[in-house]
């Protein structure tokens, strides 16, 4: 394992969270004054008086009674909504989001002093004033516990924003109707089915339609609207965006569905569906906050959870003993309450250690091993196989999902040029993190990191355990280096060749060749001057001679660059190519696009390359047409010759023709492909060249 | 479900693969038969009784720990240990986890309340269990990493709060009936021989990595409990918490939080 070393300056010590996310509860109170406060109490009292309702009705013998089941509804929502509203209350969140939160606090708080109210009204005398003002409340409130969950909810998740100026009309018809539908459940004149029918003290049924009719008329059209918002907002969003809302989508599909078909399910299972779809929501957006990092409230979520896991531990664990000791040691239950309450006491430190450790690495992966973490880069490593440009990938991809981290992106130094070669996560920042990739001394590149969604730097752990990751990659970055390093130096040579070659063509064809042109012309005219016979026979030789030199040079010109590329163009020297292969049976067309300055090197591959297609095509493939296609496409040329002949059968091996092809691509940078199209016929030919910066 | 962490070997059957000899296969054949003898018959006879109406006002002991429950938790236990040993492979720490809960929960109840013949049923059951261990070629691995999920623990001390009391009240009831049915049909020791298996078997898949897949057969009996429980008149109250919690161990290891950015982007 490689030694530990210091760590470099852009890795912070770990601080508390201010902008992004919380920190505890106190100081998120203290960020967040007094509104956070009140909150807190609302979501406790809603919590209390839930929990509260649900006892008394358990416990009061009145299950049998019709309000009772639907108390569950009640206190689902009372028990869910304000956690969900108290957490968003003590983070850092939008103004939107906060919006959100209030209509879940109002709404899980009259739900929770519904079921209260409910459960109180069963139990209290039936002839007890308190009794009546009771079920008028409880009347009143129902509708404000519940109809906000299916509508106003929906359109505001999860930013509190609706999807559209449009929307608020929706909004407002919701806000109206649920405010008229509220009155009108109050007043109208249905008594409380408890042990015995209680009235309400005030009712009028005449106000109650005047409410309840344009409230109904609202709320309906608000509900369907709320799950379209949920569904539009569902199809526009992306990437974790969509995963926020998606989990969403489902728990209030069901909710719709469970309370249009509360006629049709049999009692008490319509309740029971009910309630445990409404639950549904609550969790849904718990799902959100922790799994899609909905609200970026990682650091409030992970000590929640620590908490919230060692007190239901704890409390199960004293249960079970104590049901154990129980059984073994009869009825003697001060012992067994003792000895429960000891053994919870004696596992606490221990348990909490584990637990936090396992939440730890729920949240932050495998940081507290390094061994695991190096293991399993190992691992990637040795599984990338031979092709070292897999390996930035593979570390970046490890990295982010064995420590969490918000994102990793690898940079190489090749020739005095510093770029990014990979990346995994979300968008590494420009003064995010880096770690150097050195090996035998030398810096071959940097592996930064995007810390963790609501965290602002780096803990001391992540930092070690980078540079150990950082130790293992490097000797293979290193061969990655290399390997560019050399690609880079043979493309070099390549264009320099062909950039050698054209000069020497031109010097050749324009000098040389001028200037035998010129000789030749002058024996000619020598010849016809003279009227010795010796000397017009040395005069013919010496013609013949410099003529046999120009067809020389001519020939030396033509090896050293493709025919008329130089004179013509790149794309006439195709279009002369693809004439020359012009037979009766097969027919070609070639389309050349608009093309930039390529560079030498581009130009000799794609005609080359075009070349050998077009003789492949002719000898191998039996085609009746085939088609040329040249273009430009970002900084590189797309040459892409097409048949449809018999194609390449799985059994092909790759002859000098083809090799051929690969290596005048590959030698540029470039790549070329070889497959079937899509319609199975044929064969395609297809190179991407790079446009060689070297034009001279 | 939680997070990658250290190679761990496969939970499931997939090292030392060998074709076994067939003496071995032999005797594992004849080794899963004596072991799974007991178990098919409770489950045909039982199935016979619910289908017919026998003793129909043990109906919710029929469908649990007296029949179906009991008979899946011992052919789930003993099947893919006879399977994984005629393949030559070895079982999965899982599936010997499974068989160990069982007996040892079913020995610990019988020594509690050993009246109805469960002591009978108990040893016949170990000693052919342990028949099978032998005529493996290769064994479970045992030596588990344990690792505390931190969501799973917390729900399998949740199961067992509520299946405990449970278990020493069908405990009690069991070593109080010394006379009529259930003195010599010991149901309610079955009973609390089950909800003790599924409780054990959910702190095991809590605490211990390799095994955490014991959660599915958890959340499966918890579910069929507790909706047995209800459709067939238990307390309504005690149901729906046992199925509850089972509906819970079905979604708790998905909902563990996993980060799901780690895709390349370049």
């Amino acid at each position: 394992m490689p030694t530990l070393r210091r760590m470099p300056a852009p890795v912070v010590a770990p601080r508390p969270l201010r902008r992004r996310g919380v920190d505890g509860v106190h100081d998120a109170l203290a960020l967040r004054g007094s509104g956070a406060t009140s909150t807190l109490v609302l979501a406790v009292l809603a919590a209390v008086a839930s929990v509260v309702a649900a006892l008394v009705v358990l416990t009061g013998d009145v299950w049998s009674y019709p309000p009772a089941p639907q108390l569950l509804v009640d206190a689902a929502v009372g028990l869910g909504f304000p956690v969900i509203a108290a957490v968003i209350a003590i983070a850092d969140v939008t103004a939107g989001a906060r919006t959100l939160g209030r209509v879940m606090l109002v709404s899980g708080v009259a739900a929770a002093f519904t079921a209260l109210c409910t459960a109180l009204a069963l139990v209290l005398p039936p002839d007890a004033t308190s009794t009546a003002v009771l079920v008028q409340l409880q009347a009143l409130l129902w509708v404000p516990g519940f109809f906000p969950l299916i509508t106003l909810v929906p359109m505001l998740y999860p930013d509190g924003l609706l999807p559209g100026r449009v929307w608020r009309l929706a909004a407002s018809g919701a806000t109206w109707g649920v405010v008229l539908l509220s009155v009108g459940m109050c007043l109208y004149p249905e008594p409380f089915a408890g042990p015995v029918p209680v009235e309400k003290p005030v009712t009028s049924e005449a106000l109650a339609l005047a409410f309840t009719l344009p409230g109904a008329l609202l709320v309906v059209p608000a509900v369907l609207a709320g799950l379209a918002a949920l569904v539009v907002r569902f199809r526009s969003s992306h990437g974790v965006a969509r995963r926020q809302v998606g989990v969403l989508v489902v728990p209030a599909a069901l909710l719709l569905v469970v309370t249009l078909a509360q006629g049709a399910i049999p009692s008490p299972w319509d309740v029971l569906a009910q309630a445990v779809a409404t639950l549904l929501l609550p969790l849904a957006i718990g799902v959100a906050v922790t799994r899609h990092g909905l609200y970026d409230l990682d650091t409030a979520v992970r000590r929640a959870l620590v908490a919230a896991s060692l007190a239901v531990c704890l409390a199960g664990l004293y249960v079970s003993v104590l049901a154990v000791l129980r059984g073994l040691l009869g009825t003697d239950t001060t012992a067994s309450a003792v000895l429960a309450a000891g053994t919870t006491g004696v596992v606490l430190q221990p348990l909490a250690k584990r637990l936090s450790a396992g939440v730890d690495r729920l949240y932050y992966g495998d940081r507290a091993n390094p061994y695991a973490v190096l293991a399993l880069l190992g691992q990637d490593l040795a599984a990338a196989g031979p092709d070292v440009s897999n390996v930035p990938q593979v570390v970046c991809h490890r990295v982010v999902s064995s420590l969490r981290l918000g994102g990793a992106e690898v940079e190489l130094d090749v020739q005095d040029e510093r770029r990014a070669v990979a990346s995994a996560g979300s968008t590494v920042p420009v003064d995010a993190p880096a770690f150097d990739l050195r090996h035998r001394g030398e810096v071959v590149g940097r592996l930064r990191v995007a810390p963790r969604p609501g965290e602002r730097g780096l803990d001391q752990r992540d930092a070690e355990i980078l540079h150990h990751v950082a130790d293992q990659a490097a000797p293979a970055l290193a061969a990655l280096q290399l390997h560019q390093q050399l690609q880079r130096s043979r493309e070099s040579l390549v264009t320099t060749r062909e950039v050698e070659r054209r000069r020497l063509r031109r010097e050749l064809h324009d000098g040389l060749g001028a200037t035998l042109a010129g000789m030749r012309l002058q024996v000619e005219s020598a010849r016809r001057l003279v009227v010795d016979p010796t000397a017009q026979r040395l005069l013919d030789s010496t013609g013949d001679g410099i003529a046999q030199a120009v067809a020389e040079v001519r020939h030396i010109c033509e090896g050293l660059r493709p025919p008329g590329v130089d004179d013509l163009g790149l794309g006439r020297a195709i279009e002369l190519a693809a004439d020359r292969v012009r037979a009766p049976g097969l027919h070609v067309t070639v389309e050349v696009g608009s093309l930039p300055d390529v560079g030498p090197a581009a130009e000799a591959a794609a005609y080359r390359i075009t070349a050998e297609a077009l003789a492949n095509v002719v000898r191998h493939s039996g085609a009746g047409r085939v088609s040329v296609t040249l273009g430009a496409e970002d900084a590189v040329l797309v040459l892409t010759v097409e048949d449809d002949g018999v194609g390449l059968g799985p059994d092909v091996l790759r002859g000098v023709g083809l090799t051929s092809m690969h290596r005048r691509a590959e030698e540029l940078g470039g790549r070329l492909v070889v497959s079937t199209p899509a319609d199975g016929r044929g064969t395609r030919v297809r190179a991407v060249l790079p446009i060689s910066e070297v034009s001279a | 479900m939680t997070t990658t962490t250290a190679p761990v070997p496969s939970t499931e059957a997939s090292t030392g693969a060998s074709r076994p000899s067939a003496r071995r296969r032999a005797a594992v054949a004849v080794a899963a038969f004596l072991a799974c003898a007991i178990p098919v018959t409770f489950t045909m006879t039982i199935t016979a009784m619910l289908v017919t109406g026998t003793h129909a006002d043990h109906r919710f002991h029929q469908l649990t720990g007296q029949g179906l429950v009991l008979t899946a938790l011992w052919l789930g236990a003993l099947l893919p240990l006879a399977r994984a040993g005629w393949r030559g492979r070895r079982p999965s720490t899982a599936a010997g986890y499974r068989h160990l809960a069982l007996l040892g929960t079913g020995v610990a109840a019988c020594a509690v309340a050993p009246g109805g013949g469960a002591p009978v049923l108990l040893a016949v059951a170990t000693v052919t269990g342990a028949i099978l261990w032998a005529a493996l070629p290769l064994r479970p691995r045992l030596r588990g990493t344990v690792s505390v999920d931190p969501v799973l623990l917390p729900l399998a001390l949740l199961v067992g709060a509520v299946l405990m009391p449970y278990a020493v009240d069908q405990l009690a009831l069991q070593n109080a009936a010394t006379t009529g049915y259930h003195s010599h049909n010991p149901h309610l020791y079955d009973m609390a021989w089950v909800v003790t298996t599924i409780a054990v078997l959910a702190l095991v898949g809590a605490v211990v990595r390799e095994a955490r897949g014991l959660l599915t057969w958890v959340a499966a009996g918890c579910t069929v409990i507790g909706a047995a429980g209800l459709v067939t008149g238990e307390s309504a109250i005690w149901s729906g918490a046992v199925l509850s919690l089972g509906l819970v161990s079905f979604l708790a290891p998905r909902l563990a939080r996993s980060r799901t950015a780690a895709e390349p982007t370049a």
